[in-house]
């Protein structure tokens, strides 16, 4: 593990990818800063651009911009009570109250050095999960992959927070979209409507930018506002960060847990930062000594969301890396860096690719690092980035939009495929149907035909009666039952209150 | 569409707060039934395959179909049951599509032709023109004529649009741009 270890951070520290990597950090730094345009659409929006990188570089660019969205996501919570990503929420509730009462460099120092903190941690945990976590994947076979596609798209499904069946519908849409083109197996032209160009399948990347951009290109003509319509001024001075710093290491068990909480949220499929948060936070408030203060400018609730928010990073990567299977719409998106890349997730980044999982570690660790020293350097002209007119950024992100699909196979298909994506992402959000189900859908549906039929073709129908195989169909099922259990206790215990609004 | 109900006196303030109504779902039926019709066409396709090729889409596009008449069915039942009336609620893990799904639901139909317009026009120039000639006139155009910023602002954006296509895309990353259809 010590000499992958040493390898991979010698991969990393290569010219070429450390550059790549600054430039992710410096791109995630500015998205991050700006509410209006998250890590997802931005990732989907850079994906285009690592055609021909190698896997380590494409990851330095891709997950150095990730991973500090999260990190400056807080910068404009703390300064101006607008979360700049929907992780960073949880930042605002005590931290813009302390920039009110003119503490806003303590908050932002507290913040950002626990977020630092929280990142090294999650990334320790997917580098202590390795060793863990290889031993199961490897006796794993085809039909168990096969299974853990499936529980991985119902976890994503029934734990996000959206109508179940609506989700379920997206998947199989996914599914359905992942299945044209010529089939593997016989060669036969599956749903390509006698056009040529869909033989290939409908390509990843026009599919990814159209779904996520579009809607916020879209967004962003139809509000007219500036990104920060409704931020208050900007602090005059912002002083005290060493003092947050020092906040910080005081209350390194807050971090401590924060990061815990955050790292095993961020490993379960469909729950992700968003939730992670308000359970760190609810923790951190617990087990204060000042309670009360919690919502009014309370520190430690500070550092818990720095500290979660990055944490769950490194959480969230075990099971894409492992079994395929992304904690959420980021991870979605860079799960389809792995496809771009030529990587199967799986076995494959266990041993053979055991470089490139453990590169992302450190990537994690760095981009974190560079990312907090310069928001310390640099913050007050990056805060400024805030206040830029939404409609401005339209020209540029529609030209990035048109370049990005384009560039998949230089054909004007792309272009089309990525409009029709689009259409079906403004779909989505104007009617309320979730788009990571048919994003991961579309992403899995190839890989988890090739399980079914290999395990059809190993096993006839007896792969079905497998202990694992049933194992996992019963968390299948729990998926389901228990929220709908949990929905109908909640039904019945508000009985009463119907029959009354009924009468 | 929302038809809302008034079963209680609405001058009596207590009974107007535990409103109640129906709710039929138009635009959720309407996709459903959308997305049915098409598993279904997807599944007689599929029937024409062998085996080893449609497995898979039989699978996929079967239970497709079940979901989504399912969906209709439940969508229609709760259409005929009075809800009480709350707040729209947006779910945790959706807090980033939270503003988006705000501004989509609210804006004018004017401002939706208007921005979807635009979208349609730098695509078609990008079919016929290429990407070289469109990025800069449409910065020019939108910013001086939707977003009505001065022509020495919406001038210089232009230059810096074509400056960093050239030289970002086209020089440095040396990506393919969309030449359109003189080229």
């Amino acid at each position: 593990m010590g000499e992958a270890l040493l390898d991979s951070l010698s991969q990393v520290l290569q010219l070429q990818t450390l550059g790549l990597m600054l430039l992710g950090v410096a791109i995630g730094f500015v998205v991050g800063i700006l509410p209006g345009l998250g890590g997802p659409v931005t990732l989907a929006l850079m994906l285009p651009f690592t055609f021909g990188m190698e896997p380590v570089e494409a990851f330095a660019f891709l997950l150095g911009m990730l991973v500090v969205t999260s990190t400056t996501g807080d910068i404009t919570s703390v300064l101006f009570g607008i979360p700049g990503e929907a992780t960073s929420a949880a930042a605002t509730l005590d931290g813009y109250p302390l920039t009110r009462r003119g503490q806003g460099g303590r908050a932002l120092g507290a913040v950002l050095f626990s977020s630092a903190l929280g990142s090294v941690f999650g990334a320790f945990v997917l580098a202590a999960m390795v060793p863990v976590i290889r031993p199961v994947v490897l006796a794993l076979s085809a039909p168990e992959f096969f299974m853990l596609t499936l529980v991985g798209l119902t976890f994503v499904v029934a734990l996000s927070g959206k109508k179940v069946l609506k989700g379920l519908l997206m998947a199989a849409l996914g599914l359905l979209v992942a299945l044209i083109g010529i089939d593997s197996q016989e060669g036969i032209p599956r749903y390509t409507m006698d056009e040529i160009y869909l033989w290939d399948g409908i390509p990843l990347v026009p599919l990814v930018v159209g779904l996520f951009g579009g809607a916020e290109v879209l967004q962003l003509m139809l509000s007219r506002s500036s990104i920060a319509g409704g931020a208050g001024e900007m602090p005059k001075r912002i002083t005290g960060i060493g003092e947050g710093i020092r906040d910080t290491l005081r209350h390194w068990p807050v971090v401590l847990r924060a990061s815990a909480i955050g790292s095993t949220i961020g490993m379960i499929p469909g729950l992700g930062g968003s939730v992670a948060q308000f359970i760190a936070y609810g923790q951190a408030r617990q087990s204060s000594k000042n309670p009360e203060q919690f919502g009014k400018g309370a520190i430690d609730g500070v550092i818990a969301s720095g500290a979660v928010n990055n944490a769950k990073d490194g959480g969230s990567l075990v099971p894409t890396i492992a079994f395929g299977i992304p904690g959420g719409a980021a991870t979605a998106v860079l799960l389809s860096a792995f496809l771009i890349a030529g990587l199967d997730p799986g076995p494959e980044m266990l041993t053979t690719e055991l470089d490139v999982t453990y590169s992302m570690v450190w990537i994690v660790v760095l981009a974190n690092i560079v990312a907090v020293a310069a928001a310390f350097a640099f913050l007050r002209p990056l805060t400024r980035l805030t206040f830029i007119s939404g409609p401005l950024l339209v020209p540029f992100l529609l030209l990035l939009l048109g370049l990005g699909a384009y560039s998949s196979s230089n054909s004007f298909g792309d272009v089309l495929v990525m409009l029709v994506a689009a259409a079906i992402g403004v779909a989505c959000i104007r009617w309320d149907w979730p788009r990571v189900p048919f994003l991961l859908a579309v992403v899995l549906g190839g890989i988890a035909e090739r399980y079914l039929f290999v395990s059809y073709s190993l096993f006839g129908w007896d792969w079905l009666l497998r202990p694992t195989v049933i194992g996992l169909a019963v968390v299948l099922l729990l998926v389901f039952v228990v929220p709908a259990l949990r929905r109908r206790q909640a039904r019945s215990r508000n009985a009463p209150v119907a029959e009354e609004v009924r009468s | 569409m929302t038809t809302p109900e008034t079963p209680t006196d609405t001058a009596n303030p207590a009974a107007a707060e535990r409103r109640t109504e129906r709710r039929l779902p138009v635009a959720d039926i309407v996709i459903s039934l959308g997305l049915a019709a098409l598993f279904g066409n997807a599944f007689w396709i599929a029937t024409e395959w062998s085996v080893r090729a449609g497995l898979f889409p039989r699978m996929v596009t079967g239970v497709g179909l079940a979901l989504a008449l399912l969906h209709v069915v439940i969508l229609l039942l709760r259409a005929r049951t009075p809800v009480p009336v709350v707040e729209e609620r947006v779910d945790a893990d959706d807090e980033a599509e939270g503003d988006v799904e705000y501004v989509f639901a609210h804006a004018g139909g004017r401002a939706w032709a208007g921005s979807l317009a635009w979208v349609a026009a730098f695509f078609v120039g990008l079919y016929v023109a290429g990407l070289f000639v469109v990025a800069p006139l449409f910065a020019l155009t939108y910013l001086r004529f939707s977003v009505r910023r001065p022509w020495v602002f919406s001038v210089a954006y232009a230059a810096v649009i074509l400056a960093v296509l050239y030289l970002a895309f086209e020089v440095a990353l040396q990506l393919p741009v969309p030449p359109g259809l003189f080229l």
